[in-house]
């Protein structure tokens, strides 16, 4: 019982460095990507189409990293939902050698 | 093994225990007494099954930030340390308590508070004395304890006559507050690598960013501002009706480098609580400053064991 709940514990932190890490390198991708953009957006002539292409960049970069979420959080709740059912037959058994226990020391009384 | 992953999970508990106690994870530590590496329940039938032969006087240690009670233990001498020690020479049953050092110390106070006022109704025999000792930060989880039992006049405190703090950093840890400083230079450059990594550094838990000031202080103290840690209106003052021992370690007995560098992580003038004006709670007698130990040793050492048995043995004599 104990292990499963330091398997969740470690599997819902890993999750959390995955969600958070995305997010954060996220960040730095668009704020990196923003850079040249931003000069090449000041040239007369190419400014409007590289507004065009600066806005899907940024569209395709947060579609990405929001997948790398989504499929974390998808994979966390499979994991989950293995471990429980790991857990479930293992208490289970636990209350009926328990129950079992009781029963055969009140025979015995 | 087990042991191998208690002090993984104590380091893990350390760099971001706060984030694991705020999301409910299973890898966060409960407070609670350890003896032989197990918890105990804070029940009589726990206590009678795993404390053979207790005694009526208590010593209670409280392990520092990212560790488990085997700092204590001595390394060429596992089995040993402070607390059996104190046992085989001057008859103290100890209890080790184990916690998650990411929490804020405020809130790890308030446990340990809670926690020991539930050990005297679980304890197999009437407790006539409590003896408190912090490694560390521990030594700040002893005050703030103190400080809650007081203001909520818990019973527990009338047992405290004297409490030991070794390598404790009173006045603040200077390390965290020069990260904080460079975390925030980094946060503040236009840059998003530099941003990444002040992020990085801005995981760290509440319980280490509250040894940069030594913050002890809760909510409702919040409003009192500091003005220097150094006053002796420190927001936490040392309790007058204990009798408070510190032991400080320096990294060499030069005074220049001692004073610079004290034990490598916790300075001289914080562990030895040195200000300016004295403190009125501390003689001079009860601060010892050892020379040659780091920080580390300083949980398990020859020399502090030996000024610990002085300090208790000589409180012993005046008693009788």
């Amino acid at each position: 019982m104990k292990d499963v709940k330091r398997w969740k514990g470690l599997r819902a932190l890993v999750g959390d460095a995955v969600e958070h890490g995305a997010s954060a390198i996220e960040r730095v991708h668009i704020a990196t990507a923003k850079r040249p953009f931003t000069v090449m957006e000041q040239i007369p002539g190419i400014a409007e189409p590289v507004k065009g292409i600066h806005a899907v960049h940024d569209i395709i970069v947060t579609n990405t990293y929001g997948a790398v979420r989504l499929v974390n959080r998808a994979v966390g709740q499979a994991l989950d939902a293995a471990l429980d059912a790991v857990d479930e037959p293992a208490d289970t058994n636990e209350a009926e050698v328990a129950s079992d226990l009781d029963k055969s020391s009140k025979d015995r009384t | 093994m087990g042991k191998k992953l208690d002090e993984a999970l104590a380091v893990l508990n350390g760099l971001v225990g706060d984030h694991l106690a705020r999301t409910g994870n299973g890898l966060a530590t409960e407070m609670a007494f350890y003896r032989a590496g197990s918890a105990l329940k804070l029940t009589r039938s726990a206590f009678e099954r795993s404390v053979p032969n207790p005694r009526a006087r208590v010593l209670v240690l409280v392990h520092g930030v990212m560790c488990t009670e085997a700092i204590w233990s001595f390394p060429d001498q596992p089995e040993h340390d402070y607390g059996t020690l104190l046992e085989r020479d001057l008859g103290f049953t100890p209890l080790y308590v184990r916690y998650n050092s990411g929490a804020s110390i405020v809130e790890n106070g308030a446990y340990l508070a809670r926690l020991l006022d539930g050990l005297p109704s679980a304890y197999p025999v009437p407790i006539e004395e409590l003896v408190l000792i912090g490694y560390s930060m521990g030594g700040l989880l002893v005050r703030r304890a103190c400080r809650v039992a007081e203001l909520e006049q818990l019973g527990w405190l009338k047992l405290v006559k004297r409490a030991f703090y070794v390598g404790t950093p009173h006045l603040g840890a200077p390390a965290e507050r020069m990260g904080r400083a460079v975390s925030a230079l980094l946060r503040a450059i236009d840059d998003p690598y530099t941003r990444l990594i002040s992020e990085l550094s801005d995981l760290r838990s509440q319980g280490i960013r509250d040894l940069g000031e030594a913050h002890l202080h809760d909510e409702s103290d919040e409003a009192r501002l500091i003005r220097s840690l150094r006053e002796p209106q420190h927001p936490l003052p040392l309790l007058p009706a204990i009798k408070h021992h510190l032991i400080a370690g320096t990294l060499t007995a030069h005074d220049a480098i001692a004073w610079l560098l004290g034990d490598s992580i916790v300075p001289l003038t914080s562990a030895a609580w040195r200000t300016r004006e004295p403190n009125a709670v501390l003689a001079i007698d009860q601060i010892k400053v050892i020379n040659g130990l780091n920080h580390i040793a300083l949980a398990h050492h020859d020399d502090v064991y030996a000024q610990l048995r002085s300090w208790l043995d000589d409180d012993q004599e005046n008693q009788a």
